[in-house]
């Protein structure tokens, strides 16, 4: 695995960082890795997949930001560089937000995207 | 010339059967394939098994036709995957775009397998069984228990019913007509299943159907889930059938002149109303498919076609009528 600061790389907000440790924390895995992926399918034909994992695989990008650990597979990877995760809450939050520049557009809940 | 042997054989109450190797056929393994078809695709897989057979649709996020396919359960943990002629790759590279580190393995087998379809009118005899073992168990739409390892499976042709005999190799082929043909199934050429399929309105890739339009307009509403959640296309198909913005439909014509593919259909006064779509002679008469405006797009319309005056009497396809959903 390789750990890059290159410039476009994925980013997470303090806000969003804050979260996935409270997130971590909650499933008992303080030191764990935030995975974020992309999936085939949702409206636009892609989805964003966050899941907390013990460790990295061979091939990710790993990019370490405000105190977590982030790990991204190579395809998700060209979907997903120069985005940046940050957090909604509140009553009418929405949760995780992806900020994806390469998304040309979005289904009306927001949870998926084409390119 | 075109002959009418099969549709008549059918009609006498007997079964007829072509070969239909020229479709594509994947074969998708891995604890994943199941579900990212879900995903892309408009029908609902969530209860698909071993023994399923099931119709549905890849489209892209603007809900334009990628393929129709039918998808049959190998008996194991994969299925084959039939896509219409000549899509097997672009199928297989739009699901591997699509995958991302799933537990997924898509082979084309397309050149190494056939395929055969039968077709019976319903309520005619017709026991598979005595087809020296070729047979779907009740609460079945699928069976691998056949010889030559074939899958057989179900799926709608217009007013008839029809079982796909898929054969994993296809040197095996010959040997599964000559089974066929011995329980007095009629063999009917390419062309005479063309005519067939217009006959019934089964839309066809790039005639009736592809990246130009979306599902509902070739009228394969059977093949699309109401209830599913999330799939790509899934928000465009929901909003023209909530507000009612379909297009075009497919619908059957005769007409009394020889009409070509591609003839622009007009209404008595002048309106742009269709294009035909498929089109083959029988006789005096034309019958075939055209793609009509919504407006137009019903019995009471008769439109013409204006370089031959010819009268174009429009019809329900027999397909849309067997497979949509009785309230749309």
């Amino acid at each position: 695995m390789s750990i890059t600061t290159e410039p476009l790389t994925i980013t997470i907000t303090e806000n969003g960082a804050k979260h996935v440790r409270s997130f971590m924390e909650a499933e008992g895995v303080a030191s764990g890795i935030l995975r974020v992926a992309v999936k085939g399918g949702g409206c636009s034909g892609l989805t964003y997949a966050l899941d907390i994992a013990s460790e990295a695989q061979e091939d990710d990008k790993v990019i370490q930001q405000n105190g977590v650990t982030l790990a991204v597979d190579k395809k998700s990877y060209i979907f997903l560089a120069g985005t940046e995760l940050d957090y909604s809450g509140g009553l009418n939050g929405k949760g995780f937000v992806f900020n994806n520049p390469n998304a040309k557009k979005s289904c009306g809940c927001g949870t998926s995207f084409a390119v | 010339m075109t002959t009418n042997s099969g549709r008549e054989s059918l009609m006498e109450g007997r079964s007829i059967f072509s070969d239909i190797s020229e479709h594509g056929r994947l074969h998708m393994s891995g604890s994943d394939a199941i579900d990212l078809l879900n995903r892309l695709t408009t029908n609902d897989l969530s209860a698909f098994k071993s023994n399923s057979a099931i119709s549905t649709v890849i489209t892209n996020g603007d809900a334009k036709v990628i393929d129709y396919l039918l998808l049959a359960g190998d008996g194991r943990q994969g299925l084959w995957c039939v896509t219409s002629n000549k899509r097997s790759s672009t199928v297989a590279d739009w699901l591997d775009l699509y995958t991302f580190g799933e537990d997924i393995t898509t082979e084309d087998q397309t050149e190494n397998t056939g395929q055969l379809i039968i077709l019976k009118l319903p309520g005619t005899s017709f026991s598979l069984a005595e087809n020296e073992g070729f047979s779907i168990p009740a609460n079945s739409s699928s069976s691998t228990e056949n010889p030559f390892n074939s899958v057989m499976f179900s799926a709608n042709f217009g007013q008839y019913l029809s079982y796909h005999i898929l054969v994993p190799n296809k040197d095996d082929l010959p040997a599964v007509k000559s089974i066929l043909k011995a329980q007095s199934i009629v063999e009917i050429s390419t062309e005479e299943f063309e005519n067939l399929r217009i006959h019934e309105g089964v839309p066809s890739y790039s005639k009736e159907f592809g990246e130009f339009n979306n599902p509902l307009e070739a009228r394969l509403t059977g093949s699309i889930s109401e209830s599913k959640g999330c799939y790509t296309g899934q928000e465009v198909i929901a909003r023209l059938q909530t507000y009612q913005k379909i297009q075009r439909l497919l619908m059957s014509f005769e007409a009394d002149k020889n009409i070509s593919i591609g003839t622009i259909l007009t209404t008595k006064d002048g309106h742009n109303a269709g294009v035909v779509t498929s089109a083959y002679k029988n006789g005096s008469v034309t019958r075939g498919l055209a793609l009509v405006s919504s407006k137009y797009a019903n019995s009471d319309h008769l439109l013409t076609e204006s370089e031959q005056n010819a009268l174009i009497k429009l019809s329900d396809p027999n397909h849309a009528l067997a497979t949509e959903p009785s309230e749309l």
